[in-house]
C-alpha cells in the first residue's frame, strides 16, 4: 500500500514540475508587437494589458517592443524585428506629424521579407494600407461613436433630470465644448431617444414628459450639461469648474454634468490635502558623496514632479486616505475620474474588442488561414482589408448625480 | 395518539434524524460567521486599502491568539466537572458562545475605518477577529466533542459526521453562492459597507441555527467517563504529548492542516482570479456551488460506503480524486473564457468529490481518534483531542491564507489595483490557484495515506475492547454503589 501510494505521489509531482516548466519556458515569439509608449504593461486599463490577455486566450507567442512616442525609433525597431525574421508585426504607430511617411517604410521592410503587418489604434493613410496585400488596420467603428455617446447622455438625463433641470424649464441646457460632428450628432442622437416614450422623464410638476437637450449660449456654470469629445479637454472644464468649488469632493457641492470621450492615462495620482514639499533636510550638502548627491537628485526630481501635477490637478479625486508610498503606483485615468463622481461619463474604446481582433488576425496568419477569417468585425468593402470592430465602445457612467 | 419515542437501552431516544439534522444545525451556525472568512483579505486589502503584506503579519498575530486559546477553553471544558449543568456542559457553552456571534462576525467587516490611518485600521481589524474568535472556539470547540457524546455506534458517527457535513455545505453554500453577487460592483470591486450588514444578517441566521441544535441534540455517552478507581489529575502537558503519540489524530490532523493550508489560501487568489483572469467575479459562488454537486450526491451513500469500506480507505481515494483533478487543473489549457471556465469547472468537480469524500468522514475520524486516545492511554480528553485538532486546524486557516497573500504580492498582485489587477498577474493567480490546491491535495494524501492508521480492520478491534472496557467500568461501578448502600 506504502508503495503504491509513493508511486501516485511521484507521478504528481512529475506532472506537477513538468506544467510549471512549461509555464516558464519562453519559446519563439511568432509575433511582435510594436506600441508606441513604452512596451510595458504597467496599467491594468491600458490596452497593451488587454493585449496580453487577448494573445494569451488566441494561444500566441509574442514580444513586446516600445518606442516611447519616437516614430523613427519605432520604425527601425520595425525593421530590425522583420530583418531578425519575424513574419508578423502589429504596429500602435506613434502619432506624429507625418505618420504615413513612417508607415510606409514599415509596409515596404514587411513587403520586402514577406512579413504581413497589422496597424492597430491608430490612423493610416489608405493608400498605406493599399499598396501590400498583407496589410491590415484594426480600429474601433468610430462612425458608432456618437450613437454611443447619444445614448449614454439620453440614459443619464433620464436618471438625473430632476436635478439636472435647475431652471426648472423642463429642458436641458447644453454646452458643447470644441464642437466636432461627432459631439454634434451625439446630442441629436440623445435628443431622438429622449423623444420616446422609454425615455419619458417626471417634470417638476411630476407630469411624465419628453424632454430634450438643448444648445445654450450660456455660462459654464449656468450650464446643466456639458459635452465634450475630448477627456483632456474635459479636464480643463473640471477645473475651470472647482475653481469655482463645482464638482468637487465635499459634502455639499454644486454640480455641472460633463460627458466626455477617451481614457488618458497620464495623469498621477496625489494626496489633496497633502501638497508634496521639498523636505528642508534634502539639500545637497557641500561633503555629500556622489552617490548620495545622485539619490537625493533622483527625490527632488520626482517631488518637483509630483508638485507640478498637484498644481495641475488638484481637485481631480479625493485621494486623502492614499499613502504617499502608493503614489508612484497609481496611474489615473479619466475613468477613475469617473469613478470619482467628478465627471458624468467617458465614452472609450472597448480595449478588449480591438485586442481580440488583432489577436485573431495573428492567429489565423500563424496557421495559414484566411487573416479576417472569425474575426467579429466588420470588414470595410473594397480591396483595403481594414478590419473595424464593431461594437468597440463602452459607456463608463456615473449615473449618480454629483458625488 | 402522540407517537411513542422509541428509547434505546440506557432509556434515552434512539438514534435517528433528529439528532442528524441537530447537528448539521450546529455546523450550519458555526458557518454563518466562518464562512465570511474568506472575504476577509480582500474586504480588508481593496476595499478598506491596508497594505497586503501587514494584512498578512496581523493574520499571522491573530492566529497565535487563535492557538492559544483553542487548547485553552478546551481544557477549560474538560476541566469543568464542579457545575451541573440543565442540557449538559457542552450545550451550555455552545448556547453561551452563539450569544456573543451574533454580533461578532460583523466586527471583522467594519467599515467605519476606512480613510482612517493605518494603525486605526490593524486595531479595529486585531480588536474584531479576536472578540469574533473567542466566542467562535467557545461554541465550536464543544460542538465538535458532541459528536463523541450523541453516539458511541461507528455507523452512528459515519452518520452524523456525513450530516455534519451537509450543515457545512449549506452554511458555505449561501454565502459563497450569494455573497459574490451581492458585494461586488460592475466593475468586479467589493462593496465593504454591504458585507457589514450581510454578516450581522448571517449573525442573526446562525444564532437561530444553534438553539435549534441545543433543542434537538440527545447526549448518550457520559461526559465524564471513569476507568478506573483512581482518576488521574489532569495534565495539558501529558495531554499534548499524548496527543502527538496518537497517530489517527496527527494523521486527521495533518490532512485537514492540508485542506486548510490550501483551500483558505486559495480563496483569495481565487476571488482575484475570478475578478482579473475571468473578469466574472458574481459567477464565482454559482461556480463553488456547482463544485458541490459530487458531495451532495455522495452524502446519503456515505455510510453504506463507510460500513462496506471504512473511512481510511475511503478517504484516501477521495484524496487520489482531488490529485487528479490538481494536475489536470495545472496542465489543462484554462483560458480566461467561457471554455476555460468550463475546464475550471469540470476540476472543481472532481477536486470537491474528493475533498467532499474526506470531509464526509473526517469529523467521525477525529471520534475514533479521540476514542484511540481512551484506548491506548486510559483517557478520552475530548475537549483537549479536540482543541489540539482545532488549534492546528485553525493555524492551518491562518498560514494559509497569509502565506498565499504573501505570494501574491511576490506575484505581483496590488490591492490598489483591487479587482483589476494586470494580466500577467491575473494568470500567476489561475496558476497559483491551481498550485495551492495541489499542495493541499498532497498533504491530505500522506496525512491518510501514511500517518493515519485506523483501518476498518483495526477500528474494528479497538471498538470491541472499548466497549468491553466500559461494560467492566459499568459493573464496576454498580458494585461500588450497592457496597456503599
Amino acid at each position: 500500500m506504502k508503495k503504491i501510494i509513493s508511486i501516485i505521489l511521484l507521478v504528481v509531482l512529475v506532472l506537477s514540475a513538468m506544467s510549471f516548466a512549461g509555464c516558464v519556458a519562453t519559446g519563439d515569439a511568432e509575433a511582435a508587437i510594436l506600441w508606441s509608449g513604452n512596451g510595458k504593461a504597467e496599467n491594468p486599463n491600458s490596452l497593451i494589458n488587454s493585449m496580453e490577455r487577448a494573445m494569451y486566450i488566441k494561444s500566441v507567442a509574442y514580444k513586446h517592443y516600445g518606442a516611447d512616442n519616437d516614430i523613427a525609433k519605432q520604425v527601425n525597431t520595425a525593421k530590425e524585428v522583420l530583418d531578425g525574421g519575424c513574419k508578423i508585426i502589429a504596429v500602435e504607430l506613434v502619432n506624429a506629424e507625418g505618420a504615413d511617411a513612417y508607415a510606409q517604410e514599415i509596409v515596404a521592410k514587411a513587403k520586402e521579407k514577406g512579413a504581413a503587418v497589422i496597424f492597430f489604434n491608430c490612423s493610416v493613410g489608405e493608400a498605406v494600407i493599399a499598396d501590400y496585400e498583407k496589410c491590415y488596420v484594426v480600429n474601433a467603428d468610430t462612425s458608432t461613436l456618437a450613437d454611443v455617446q447619444g445614448e449614454f447622455i439620453a440614459e443619464y438625463v433620464k436618471a438625473n433630470f430632476a436635478k439636472m433641470d435647475k431652471n426648472a424649464d423642463n429642458k436641458i441646457s447644453c454646452i458643447v465644448r470644441e464642437a466636432s460632428a461627432t459631439a454634434n450628432a451625439a446630442v441629436a442622437k440623445a435628443n431622438a431617444l429622449l423623444a420616446t416614450e422609454e425615455y419619458s422623464v417626471k417634470a417638476a410638476d411630476k407630469s411624465v414628459i419628453n424632454t430634450t437637450v438643448e444648445l445654450a449660449d450660456v455660462e459654464l456654470l449656468k450650464a446643466e450639461l456639458v459635452v465634450t469629445e475630448d477627456d483632456t479637454v474635459a479636464f480643463d472644464v473640471l477645473l475651470e469648474l472647482q475653481k469655482a468649488d463645482y464638482n468637487t469632493d465635499k459634502l455639499i457641492t454644486h454640480f455641472v454634468p460633463v460627458v466626455t470621450v477617451g481614457e488618458t492615462v497620464d495623469y498621477k495620482a496625489f494626496v489633496v490635502d497633502g501638497r508634496p514639499e521639498i523636505p528642508s533636510d534634502l539639500i545637497i550638502n557641500a561633503d555629500d558623496d556622489s552617490k548620495t548627491v545622485k539619490n537625493k537628485n533622483k527625490q527632488i526630481k520626482r517631488l518637483k514632479e509630483l508638485m507640478a501635477y498637484y498644481e495641475a490637478n488638484k481637485y481631480l479625486v479625493d485621494l486623502t486616505a492614499v499613502n504617499e508610498s502608493d503614489l508612484n503606483e497609481m496611474i489615473y485615468t479619466t475613468v477613475n475620474v469617473v469613478e470619482a463622481g467628478r465627471l458624468a461619463g467617458t465614452v472609450m474604446e472597448d480595449r478588449d474588442s480591438i485586442s481580440i481582433a488583432v489577436a485573431s488576425i495573428v492567429r489565423n496568419l500563424v496557421k495559414g488561414d484566411d487573416a479576417v477569417s472569425g474575426v467579429a468585425s466588420k470588414v470595410k468593402d473594397g480591396e483595403i482589408p481594414s478590419v473595424v470592430v464593431e461594437g468597440a465602445f463602452v459607456k463608463v457612467r456615473y449615473i449618480a448625480y454629483g458625488a | 395518539m402522540k407517537k411513542r419515542k422509541e428509547l434505546d437501552a440506557n432509556g434515552k431516544p434512539k438514534f435517528g434524524m433528529r439528532d442528524c439534522l441537530a447537528y448539521a444545525a450546529g455546523d450550519f451556525g458555526c458557518n454563518m460567521s466562518f464562512a465570511l472568512k474568506g472575504t476577509m483579505a480582500i474586504f480588508w486589502t481593496q476595499f478598506m486599502r491596508m497594505d497586503s503584506l501587514l494584512y498578512a503579519a496581523l493574520l499571522i498575530v491573530v492566529q497565535i491568539w487563535d492557538a492559544i486559546n483553542d487548547p485553552l477553553i478546551g481544557s477549560i471544558i474538560d476541566n469543568d466537572k464542579r457545575r451541573k449543568y440543565k442540557r449538559g456542559k457542552f450545550l451550555a457553552y455552545i448556547w453561551f458562545g452563539s450569544i456573543g456571534l451574533l454580533v461578532a462576525g460583523a466586527l471583522c467587516f467594519v467599515p467605519f475605518v476606512k480613510n482612517s490611518a493605518e494603525i486605526a485600521k490593524a486595531l479595529v481589524f486585531v480588536g474584531g477577529y479576536i472578540l469574533w474568535d473567542a466566542f467562535y472556539t467557545i461554541a465550536n470547540v464543544p460542538y465538535g466533542s458532541l459528536l463523541s457524546l450523541i453516539s458511541n455506534e461507528p455507523a452512528d458517527r459515519a452518520s452524523l459526521s456525513a450530516w455534519r457535513s451537509v450543515g457545512s455545505m449549506i452554511g458555505n453554500m449561501v454565502p459563497m453562492v450569494l455573497l459574490p453577487m451581492l458585494i461586488y460592483d460592475a466593475n468586479n470591486n467589493i462593496m465593504g459597507e454591504r458585507v457589514f450588514v450581510i454578516a450581522l444578517i448571517m449573525g442573526v441566521a446562525g444564532f437561530l441555527a444553534f438553539q435549534f441544535m441545543i433543542r434537538n441534540t440527545t447526549i448518550r455517552v457520559d461526559e465524564n467517563i471513569t476507568v478506573s478507581e483512581k482518576q488521574e489529575k489532569f495534565n495539558v502537558i501529558k495531554a499534548m504529548g499524548n496527543f502527538m503519540k496518537n497517530r489517527p489524530a496527527v494523521g486527521a490532523t495533518l490532512a485537514a492542516m492540508g485542506m486548510f493550508i490550501g483551500m483558505q489560501a486559495a480563496t483569495t487568489a481565487v476571488t482575484v482570479m475570478f475578478q482579473s483572469y475571468f473578469k466574472n467575479v458574481g459567477i464565482s459562488g454559482l461556480v463553488t456551488m456547482f463544485s458541490m454537486i459530487p458531495i451532495v450526491a455522495f452524502t446519503p451513500l456515505a455510510r453504506k460506503l463507510v460500513v462496506k469500506y471504512g473511512k481510511k480507505e475511503l478517504s484516501v481515494f477521495g484524496t487520489i480524486c482531488s490529485l487528479v483533478a490538481c494536475v489536470i487543473m495545472l496542465v489543462a489549457p484554462i483560458t480566461p473564457d467561457g471554455k476555460g471556465i468550463l475546464i475550471y469547472i469540470l476540476c472543481q468537480l472532481i477536486y470537491a468529490l474528493g475533498t467532499g469524500i474526506y470531509s464526509t468522514v473526517s469529523w467521525s475520524m477525529m471520534g475514533d481518534a479521540i476514542d484511540y486516545n481512551e484506548w491506548k492511554f486510559g483517557t478520552r480528553e475530548e475537549g483537549t483531542v479536540y482543541s489540539l485538532h482545532s488549534f492546528f486546524r485553525k493555524l492551518a486557516q491562518g498560514i494559509g491564507p497569509s502565506l498565499a497573500l504573501v505570494i501574491m504580492v511576490a506575484l505581483g498582485y496590488s490591492e490598489i489595483n483591487a479587482g483589476n489587477q494586470l494580466f500577467s498577474v491575473a494568470l500567476n493567480m489561475r496558476y497559483l490557484v491551481a498550485a495551492l490546491y495541489l499542495f493541499a491535495a498532497v498533504m491530505q494524501f500522506v496525512g491518510l495515506g501514511l500517518v493515519y492508521n485506523l483501518d476498518k480492520k483495526k477500528l474494528e478491534v479497538m471498538t470491541k475492547e472499548l466497549n468491553e472496557r466500559h461494560a467492566q467500568a459499568g459493573a464496576l461501578a454498580q458494585t461500588n454503589d450497592e457496597n456503599k448502600a
